[in-house]
């Protein structure tokens, strides 16, 4: 095989096989699937070290010792200290060098995979369907090997074939994957295919939502324009029926969390200072004898309040919603989560 | 270096002595009466299965050898008939004709009468009895080259000799395993090694007055398999400058099943997915079962290796 046949071989299965796009490795992997041309004079690492590979043409046939597993086994040896700096790239290096004399697996004449045996290793085993160096079939075959490469590099530098999966499919289970991973890292959107429950009319699925975070394995808690709460996905109490949800990455953020004890005070104790964007309330409080409030919760949202007997459960509630209960006596705990969006 | 003698008897009756050197190892000669045309002039890379099948010949006992086109069987044939000459044995070198022939040309080699008492030719069946009878009374080797050839007739009549005691070298590619080829112990030629195969290649470019680098021959050496007349051919087509065409040696190892079987291991990230509950895992792993069937499918259609050159 031609030598850039073997590097792009070398890249794309590299790239598939440690599900990584990083340069470094990719690269490491490019040299060694050079290195077992070594054993002829003629190619490129041939040339450059030649006295070995005089030593080893004048005593073997070509592609035979340097092409087996014997050798990759030696190799990886060799590079073993390598392993302590980073593992990727010791892993990098092996993967290429296997790689490098696979390829041959497919010519004409194989390889000695299973030296010291003198059998050569072939796929397929008609020599007629096997690739000669330098021909149009090879080309072809070079052609598909720089898709793959170039398939396999954009997905794993768009987080990898899951992600990408969850991306194109958009299914609400895969939503909430990607809003486990990634969400105390970014600030997400989603893009929402579905109806709203309650007047079956379509949600415009051209406005994201901002997602706040996700309720369960099928559904995401996300907000609108006007900061109203809505709960998407596929169980029977979400305000959404979602078919598809899309997410996308909006900046970088961090959440933080603090958590409240409140023994018998007023609520506003928690709430004071607290910053206006993007803090949501979440917890269990039980009220004091004789405290009574009205809520009004608008079937068409996420109810982030909630009145059971003389408990408020609370459930990412905005503190703007909190003040308009009234500052009720409570014993509780709250825990409050921001996202600090970098700007 | 020492001076060696072989006496060799032709069909017409007359006798003809080959003088040669031999080296110390016993593996180069080289012929001093004729040394361009001689056939004894042989280098021999398989010292040790030529000295068993001498010692074994001697014993008595009849031995098979078996091996590909082209390993070294004939060569190797030759040696043991040279080394038995010079011990002083009578060899007799059978040539897979018709049965008739081939027992005319056997008797013609021991000196027995080949005409009946009142000057007519003999029969095969009277050839037969009367080669089988010279036999019995005296001391000679049988070597049959290409003893696939046979027919099976003359075959069966080896068998008889087997069962009197002759001793006997059959040379064969590959023959069935039935009647005498069954019975014979046998030994199988192995492919030689890479040292002996690049001088083979060597001295056939010396022969035809080319010069050939260490990498040019590596590079043909891969078509070889360890066969010392595929080494000779590779190094002639190089020398006419013909195409690689599908290399013919016999040692090859077809990865495809292992390759198709490593695939099928991917298919384990569907349960991986049903275990994690993961919707995109299962899927993966499912896009990724269909995949396998098909290059599964593809592969296995392909026509398989044909046995005639050309196809």
């Amino acid at each position: 095989m031609m030598v850039v046949t073997h590097t792009v071989m070398s890249v794309a299965f590299t790239s598939l096989a440690m599900g990584s796009a990083e340069p470094m490795p990719l690269l490491l992997a490019a040299i060694a699937s050079q290195l077992p041309d070594v054993d002829t004079s003629k190619s490129v690492p041939g040339r450059l070290l030649f006295p070995i590979s005089r030593y080893l043409e004048t005593r073997f046939s070509h592609r035979s010792i340097t092409h087996s597993f014997l050798a990759t086994g030696l190799f990886g040896l060799v590079a073993s200290p390598l392993m302590y700096v980073n593992v990727h790239l010791w892993q990098a290096l092996v993967l290429g060098y296997f790689l490098g004399w696979f390829g041959d697996v497919f010519t004409k004449s194989g390889v000695t995979a299973f030296y010291p045996s003198s059998a050569r290793l072939v796929i397929p085993g008609n020599p007629r369907l096997r690739l000669s160096t330098n021909s149009p079939a090879e080309l072809f075959v070079l052609g598909v090997l720089v898709l793959v490469a170039v398939v396999s590099i954009a997905i794993n530098s768009g987080g990898g074939i899951i992600r990408g999966f969850n991306q194109v499919l958009g299914m609400p289970s895969g939503a909430v994957e990607i809003v486990n991973n990634e969400g105390h890292q970014y600030l997400l959107n989603a893009r929402i295919n579905g109806i709203w429950r309650l007047t079956s009319s379509p949600v415009n699925s051209e406005q994201p939502f901002e997602v706040v975070k996700s309720l369960n394995p099928t559904d995401i808690l996300i907000k609108d324009q006007q900061g109203n709460l809505y709960s998407a996905g596929v169980s029977e109490g979400s305000q959404i029926q979602a078919s598809q949800v899309k997410i996308e990455r909006v900046k970088s953020a961090q959440p933080t969390h603090q958590q409240f004890y409140l023994d018998q005070q007023p609520l506003e104790d928690a709430l004071q200072g607290l910053p206006i964007q993007r803090t949501y309330v979440s917890g269990n409080l039980v009220m004091e004898d004789g405290e009574s409030i009205q809520l009004l919760n608008s079937p068409q949202q996420f109810a982030s309040i909630q009145l059971q007997g003389e408990s408020l459960i609370l459930e990412s509630a905005n503190p703007q919603q909190l003040t308009q209960l009234g500052d009720p006596v409570v014993t509780g705990s709250l825990i409050v989560r921001t996202i600090h969006v970098q700007q | 270096m020492q001076i060696k003698r072989h006496r060799r008897t032709l069909k017409d009756g007359s006798e003809k002595v080959y003088t040669y050197l031999v080296s110390e190892d016993g593996q180069h000669r080289l012929s001093i009466t004729d040394p361009a045309n001689s056939s004894v002039s042989l280098t021999l890379y398989r010292k040790s299965e030529k000295k068993r099948i001498v010692a074994a010949l001697q014993a008595n006992s009849s031995l098979l050898v078996v091996g590909e086109a082209g390993i070294g069987k004939t060569v190797l044939g030759e040696a043991v008939a040279a080394d038995l000459a010079e011990l002083g044995f009578t060899v007799v070198q059978a040539k897979p004709l018709t049965a008739k022939q081939t027992l005319v040309d056997i008797a013609l080699q021991l000196g027995v009468d080949t005409e009946t008492l009142e000057g007519k030719a003999m029969t095969s069946a009277q050839l037969a009895i009367a080669i089988a009878g010279h036999l019995r009374d005296n001391v000679a080797f049988l070597i049959c080259d290409d003893a696939q050839s046979y027919p099976l007739q003359f075959r069966v009549w080896l068998q008889k000799l087997t069962s009197q005691g002759q001793p006997m070298l059959l040379l064969a590619t590959f023959p069935p395993a039935r009647g005498i080829f069954l019975r014979l112990p046998r030994i199988e030629l192995k492919p030689l090694g890479d040292k002996a195969i690049r001088q083979i290649m060597t001295r056939q470019a010396e022969s035809l007055g080319i010069e050939l680098s260490s990498g040019q021959l590596a590079q043909l050496q891969q078509r070889c398999g360890g066969n010392p007349m595929l080494a000779k051919r590779v190094v002639m087509e190089e020398y006419l400058g013909l195409d690689d065409v599908s290399p013919d040696h016999t040692q090859w190892i077809d990865g495809t099943p292992f390759l198709l079987a490593s695939l099928m291991v991917l298919v384990i990230t569907r349960f991986i997915g049903l275990g994690l509950n993961s919707t995109t895992l299962y899927i993966i792993g499912g896009i990724l079962t269909v995949t396998v069937g098909i290059v599964r499918i593809l592969f296995y259609s392909m026509p398989r290796k044909s046995n005639k050159l050309g196809q």
